[in-house]
């Protein structure tokens, strides 16, 4: 009789609650994606109103006749909740349309470049040297200032400055992997570099690629914020999470709820975003997967 | 000419494979690693030659030399009469059709995110042979039961199967395409031993059903015994002495021959008897005495087929067979 023999099996917890995590993250995404997409019918007021006898009215004040400001209302009596509602839009829209833009546009090039080495490897990489010695937000600040305000040149400006980080990942990738066997195997059978590279180099350097495409989410999605609060990024009519954190920032000591609560969204959606994103990297690696 | 079975499928010409050294201070490279050294071999058509050595000896850089996988540094690679040194990247890919690879580690030679399926067919892709799905399919069923493996496997993942199933897929792979000459690097020491028994004689058997080349690369003589015709034992990145296996096993002349055989057993007590009793003793550190003068010494036939390096020891040695110069 061993030690094993008296140990009852372990148990394991009812699904819900290993995934408790995943479920409530993948809701908070849904409610945030869906209010995002249906914010015109959902907003209890028009989220640009200004209305100077309402203002700086705590979260949850109401009156006759109207709906009640769940969330309060700013300086110039906007509602809160209606803000973060609309502004939802762009700070998703900000967040995943860039880590797309620039993680396709850094993977192609990371990949290629490592792949290749050589003379392009070089070049591409003292390219990427040159742009990450430049302080992001003075690049950023520049480039907004010749393109203008607006949402897509901040996507754009954004995808030019952030594309190098996934550049870098790919290429270490791409040099460790193009002296696998697999990869070399591949050549022995005739593959051309273009099989090479789409079907044994991108799918085996995903997984990193991804984590940092998890984490970057929230970055775009503060940085839009940062350049939007330095009067270079989306015009202060537009509303976004960013643009409400920065104009709250000014009334924290007196109204804390409106700089509170966009921030509270920023937190939801990032963690949620990574605990998503750890299962997603779970999943897609076949050597975690099942365990 | 092309398919005249008397003319060898490949031929080996003085073929050298240098890597530059490390750099120095100032950029300068420091003396190239001489990997393979001025190596010629010839490989029949139906013939297994096992190529042995220590490690370091360079006789995976030459493999990976004959395929192009590693651009020689000068000599040739006749293939069916055609220098593959000469063939660009792009022209190589008719050729890779004809002479295939299998590799040491059947856990880092296949892609873990490709199903068996796909890994299998992947070659019928790229050379576009069985143009339909349906007619892949047929080929890689009828591939894995060449080697043993059940079709369901085609469904799995290579994490799935053991170290000896995952070289059977390997073996698969370098079969779909129909070659003619097979390259084994090593195909078995990662395996278990017990493994190891097994994956040889699929080798051996589908070499003899398809009448393939085959040129098997090991550090273990005693795995070599069975199936090679041939055997070439290399050092220091020159071939030292080459002949029938028989010859080899019973006969060795070189000094290096002789000290790699007395490092392996052979699995028969009457041999391995006679074999112990010749062993030299006593001899110091061979390895110290063998001069750059020695290596550079040609190959000296000691008996028809049987070259040996030219080492004073061997010629003197060989003087009552009559051997010429």
């Amino acid at each position: 009789m061993t030690a094993a023999d008296l140990e009852p099996a372990p148990r394991q917890s009812p699904w819900v609650v290993r995934h408790l995590a995943h479920l409530l993250a993948g809701a908070f995404l849904t409610v945030a994606i869906l209010s995002a997409l249906l914010a015109r019918w959902l907003v209890p007021y028009d989220p640009l109103m200004t209305d100077v006898l309402s203002n700086l009215l705590p979260p949850g004040t109401s009156f006759d006749g109207q709906p009640a400001y769940v969330l309060g209302t700013d300086m110039l009596g906007r509602d809160v909740l209606s803000g973060i509602i609309y502004g939802s839009r762009i700070s998703l829209i900000v967040g995943f349309a860039t880590v797309v833009g620039a993680g396709v546009v850094g993977t192609a090039i990371g990949i290629i470049s490592g792949y290749h080495k050589g003379w392009l490897d070089e070049v591409l990489m003292r390219l990427v040297d040159i742009q990450l010695a430049f302080p992001f937000i003075l690049l950023a600040i520049l480039m907004m200032y010749v393109l203008g305000q607006g949402l897509f040149n901040v996507i754009l400006v954004l995808i030019i400055t952030t594309w190098p980080i996934y550049a870098r990942v790919a290429r270490a990738e791409a040099l460790r992997l193009s002296t696998s066997e697999y990869v070399t195997a591949a050549r022995a059978l005739g593959a051309g570099t273009p099989r090479i590279l789409l079907r044994h180099i991108l799918p085996n350097a995903m997984t990193p690629l991804i984590v940092v495409a998890a984490f970057s989410v929230p970055q775009m999605i503060i940085y839009e914020a940062a350049l939007s609060f330095l009067g270079v990024g989306l015009p202060s009519s537009e509303l976004s999470w960013g643009t409400m954190l920065a104009t709250g920032r000014d009334y924290l000591t007196q109204a804390w709820w409106i700089a509170t609560f966009p921030g509270i969204a920023i937190v939801c959606t990032i963690l949620s975003i990574n605990v998503l994103s750890e299962a997603l990297r779970q999943n897609l690696d076949p050597n975690l997967r099942n365990q | 000419m092309m398919n005249d079975s008397n003319q060898p499928l490949l031929r080996v010409v003085n073929l050298k494979k240098h890597f530059p050294g490390p750099r120095g201070r100032f950029g300068a490279h420091s003396a190239a690693v001489k990997a393979v050294d001025g190596v010629d071999l010839e490989l029949r058509r139906g013939e297994t030659l096992a190529l042995v050595g220590e490690s370091g000896s360079g006789k995976s850089t030459l493999g990976r030399a004959i395929l192009q996988l590693e651009r020689p540094s000068s000599g040739q690679v006749l293939f069916d009469g055609v220098d593959l040194v000469g063939v660009p990247d792009k022209g190589m890919r008719r050729y890779r059709r004809r002479m295939q690879m299998v590799f040491q580690d059947p856990h880092a030679s296949l892609n873990p995110r490709m199903s068996v399926f796909d890994i299998i067919s992947e070659p019928l892709v790229i050379h576009g042979l069985c143009g339909s799905r349906t007619e892949r399919k047929r080929r890689v069923a009828e591939l894995l039961d060449m080697v043993s493996l059940p079709s369901s496997a085609g469904d799995r993942y290579p994490r799935e199967f053991s170290g000896g199933q995952r070289q059977r897929i390997g073996i698969a792979r370098a079969l779909a395409v129909r070659p003619e000459m097979i390259v084994a690097d090593e195909a078995v020491s990662a395996l278990d031993v017990s493994i190891q028994a097994q994956i040889i004689n699929l080798l051996n058997a589908v070499q003899k059903e398809l009448n393939l080349a085959h040129l098997f690369i090991a550090h273990d003589l005693s795995v070599v015994h069975h199936i090679a015709d041939r055997v070439a034992v290399m050092y220091l990145g020159k071939v030292v002495e080459i002949g029938t296996g028989e010859a080899i096993f019973k006969d060795p002349r070189h000094p290096y021959t002789r000290l790699l055989l007395q490092a392996a057993p052979i699995p028969d007590p009457r041999i391995e008897a006679e074999r112990r009793a010749a062993a030299p003793t006593g001899r110091g550190d061979w390895r110290s005495s063998y001069t750059a003068e020695m290596a550079a010494a040609p190959l000296f036939e000691v008996a028809p087929g049987h070259l040996v390096q030219a080492l004073p020891e061997v010629v003197a040695q060989a003087k009552p067979y009559g051997a010429r110069p």
